[in-house]
């Protein structure tokens, strides 16, 4: 009971202290920022060419014609055959109901290119890192940490408390973030973000879990993040992986190592694998529950990604059983840091 | 009662007990087995650098978990969250939220403290007072002096207003008046019954402050308790023993019988005390028994014999140098 109430009081304390100490200011908020930036001008910029449909993408097995082309010689063919009512009226229909799909497909081909791969992929874990890894880790790396531990209450309510003062930081940035993605295309990107807003939110959550746990536990967070943000998103996409595993090994202590393979291998690679090895990342699971929300309207987003293998439910389980693993497992750890080298 | 003692034998009653404590930093052992037990009252914590000073306070403070043996705080482990109600520490980092100011870090540290917040802001603005920061509290930490971080740092401790304090290195960087304020804001805590742990190379003002010590070398404690007991056990340096007569006339007898004992190294006549004798030895409670057995033999009234006690500064000195 006594253990009780001084929790209570050092997740309050934690919370009530640090809530509004987020940094907005630091480096990885900047590149948090700037890839945001990049990210909206790309999308404002299709969005300008009107190409959040599927008028431009070509049929399978047709060099040369996109499904727009296509559509246009139905109705040409059904111009031509314009003596013939039936056949006429059928093209018109075909092409009509072609048409009117073609302007409707915004949702999957906003989701698929924005939300599936550069929000999930990439953003998406930045954004959350962004804040999370700074929870705690800044106070590591600044040494600030004594001030909490030198107080009469338990290690494992610091972190909780922190955990709970960073989270609508990471919620508010990556479903602002999404938001404005969501803005820039338009009615496709505002109809994608009411739709998966839950989805993405969740996986924030899961995110910040995981890589609150990195920044706590540790040692040199911002290095993995930057390494994550950088190294791995950004540059190592094009070496081979046997390079990659070379670099890492050389050049990282073993808890970056832990980290990068987390966020690289995890995320990145196996969330991109066929089978049953994406199961392990995060980006998954969110994918999951969009998979099924867009079934519902009957928009079939990925066909053989393996998303309709878990229901929304399981996927909700998962994510935030991943989430908690990360907290208890942090809790465990953060208990046990103990500061050396303060001078 | 007022003092240490490398003993532990109760670990529920006394402020501070240790026992065969042992901590690593990788492949360097800091601390080596050290037993100590703490009372009420001032203790100087003396030793080089490296000495593992820092390393027995950040254990004592439960910043630091020992690989072997054990701390108790009124029994309470201080790595623990209840432990942390017992002991307030003033470290010798100086990181702080460097955007806050120094009444936002008290406050925040009070409320996390888990004192009443009704009580936070009188009790700061008490405790700002105490250590002289009143009149600056709302100074961002980033521009504050070094002098003046150290103050925060001790308001910081005194906060909680704990039975132990352990201040590591508290008179640096402030300056002259500060010292004066802070002895004389230590011997107050004294007096009202806190055990205070401090270790500072300000041999002054510990001086001024205590004469108990607990000396560490290489991690180990090589004394704890009295200057001159450190003095006797550490450094095998030979003591002055102050022999006072009624007769100036015997002085010189007195030397030459005394001088013929193997453990009397020297003696000598300190100018303008003509009824004193000074003798050197390393050997002090022999030669005190030779002294009175010559003086009985003789008729020769004793007024007063005593080692003359050397200051922290010179026991320090010759730590060091040794």
């Amino acid at each position: 009971m006594e253990f009780l109430k001084s929790f209570i009081l050092g997740v309050k304390s934690t919370l009530a202290v640090h809530l509004f100490r987020a940094k907005v200011g630091h480096s990885l908020f900047w590149v948090s920022a700037g890839f945001l930036l990049l990210v909206a001008a790309v999308v404002v910029s299709v969005s300008f060419k009107n190409q959040w449909n599927y008028k431009t993408l070509k049929p399978r097995g047709q060099a040369g014609f996109n499904f727009k082309n296509s559509i246009e010689m139905i109705e040409a063919g059904s111009m031509a055959l314009g003596h013939n009512a039936g056949v006429s009226a059928i093209c018109s229909a075909v092409s009509g109901a072609s048409s009117g799909l073609l302007i409707q497909s915004g949702l999957p081909v906003f989701t698929k290119n924005v939300v599936f791969s550069v929000l999930l992929g990439f953003l998406l874990p930045l954004w959350c890192l962004t804040f999370a890894v700074e929870g705690l880790g800044s106070e590591r790396e600044g040494k600030t940490l004594f001030w909490l531990f030198s107080k009469p209450v338990p290690r494992s309510s610091i972190y909780v408390g922190k955990f709970l003062a960073i989270l609508p930081w990471v919620i508010i940035w990556s479903l602002g973030g999404f938001f404005v993605l969501a803005v820039c295309a338009g009615d496709s990107g505002i109809f994608a973000f009411k739709l998966f807003w839950q989805p993405i939110a969740l996986a924030s959550i899961t995110y910040a879990s995981v890589f609150f746990f990195m920044g706590a536990c540790l040692p040199r967070a911002s290095l993995i993040a930057l390494a994550y943000a950088f190294v791995v998103e950004t540059l190592l996409a094009s070496i081979t992986y046997a390079s990659v595993f070379f670099f890492m090994g050389a050049c990282l202590p073993r808890a970056s190592l832990i980290a990068l393979a987390y966020a690289f291998v995890v995320e990145t690679l196996l969330g991109s694998m066929p089978g049953s090895l994406k199961q392990l990342s995060v980006a998954f699971y969110a994918r999951c529950i969009m998979f099924q929300k867009s079934s519902d309207l009957g928009v079939v987003l990925e066909q053989g990604g393996g998303y309709g293998d878990f229901s929304q439910t399981m996927a909700i389980c998962f994510m935030l059983g991943i989430a908690l693993m990360f907290l208890v497992a942090g809790i465990f750890f953060f208990g046990k840091i103990e500061l050396r080298g303060q001078r | 009662m007022i003092g240490v003692s490398p003993v532990a034998t109760k670990p529920d009653i006394v402020p501070l007990w240790c026992k065969k404590v042992s901590k690593w930093h990788g492949n360097f052992l800091g601390l080596n087995d050290v037993s100590l037990e703490l009372r009420p009252g001032i203790t100087a914590l003396l030793g080089s650098n490296g000495s593992g000073k820092s390393t027995l306070m950040n254990l004592i403070a439960g910043q630091l978990y020992p690989d072997t043996g054990s701390i108790r705080i009124f029994g309470v482990d201080p790595w623990t969250w209840r432990g942390k109600h017992l002991v307030g520490y003033s470290p010798d980092l100086d990181y702080f939220y460097s955007s806050w100011s120094i009444n936002d870090f008290l406050m925040r540290m009070a409320c996390l403290a888990g004192i009443e917040s009704k009580k936070v802001p009188s009790l700061v603005n008490e405790i700002l007072d105490v250590v002289g920061l009143l009149s600056v509290q709302t100074t961002l930490l980033r521009r504050c002096s070094l002098g003046m971080r150290q103050r925060a740092k001790i308001a910081h401790a005194i906060l909680m207003d704990p039975p132990l304090l352990v201040l590591d290195e508290p008179f640096r960087g402030i300056d002259p008046v500060g010292r004066r304020d802070l002895v004389q804001l230590l011997l107050k805590l004294q007096s009202s019954g806190k055990t205070i742990l401090v270790s500072s190379h300000e041999l002054e003002e510990i001086e001024k402050l205590t004469s108990q010590v607990v000396m560490l070398r290489s991690g180990r404690v090589v004394s704890a308790g009295p200057v001159s007991r450190a003095r006797d056990r550490l450094l095998n340096k030979p003591v002055e023993i102050a022999l006072e007569i009624e007769s100036a006339e015997q002085i010189r007898f007195l030397a030459q019988t005394v001088f013929n004992y193997s453990e009397v190294l020297g003696v000598h006549l300190p100018e303008g005390k003509a009824h004193t004798l000074m003798v050197l030895t390393r050997n002090p409670e022999i030669v005190f028994s030779y002294l009175v057995k010559i003086s009985i033999e003789n008729n020769i009234p004793i007024r007063r014999l005593e080692v003359v006690d050397e200051a922290p500064a010179e026991v320090m000195e010759s730590l060091f140098q040794g």
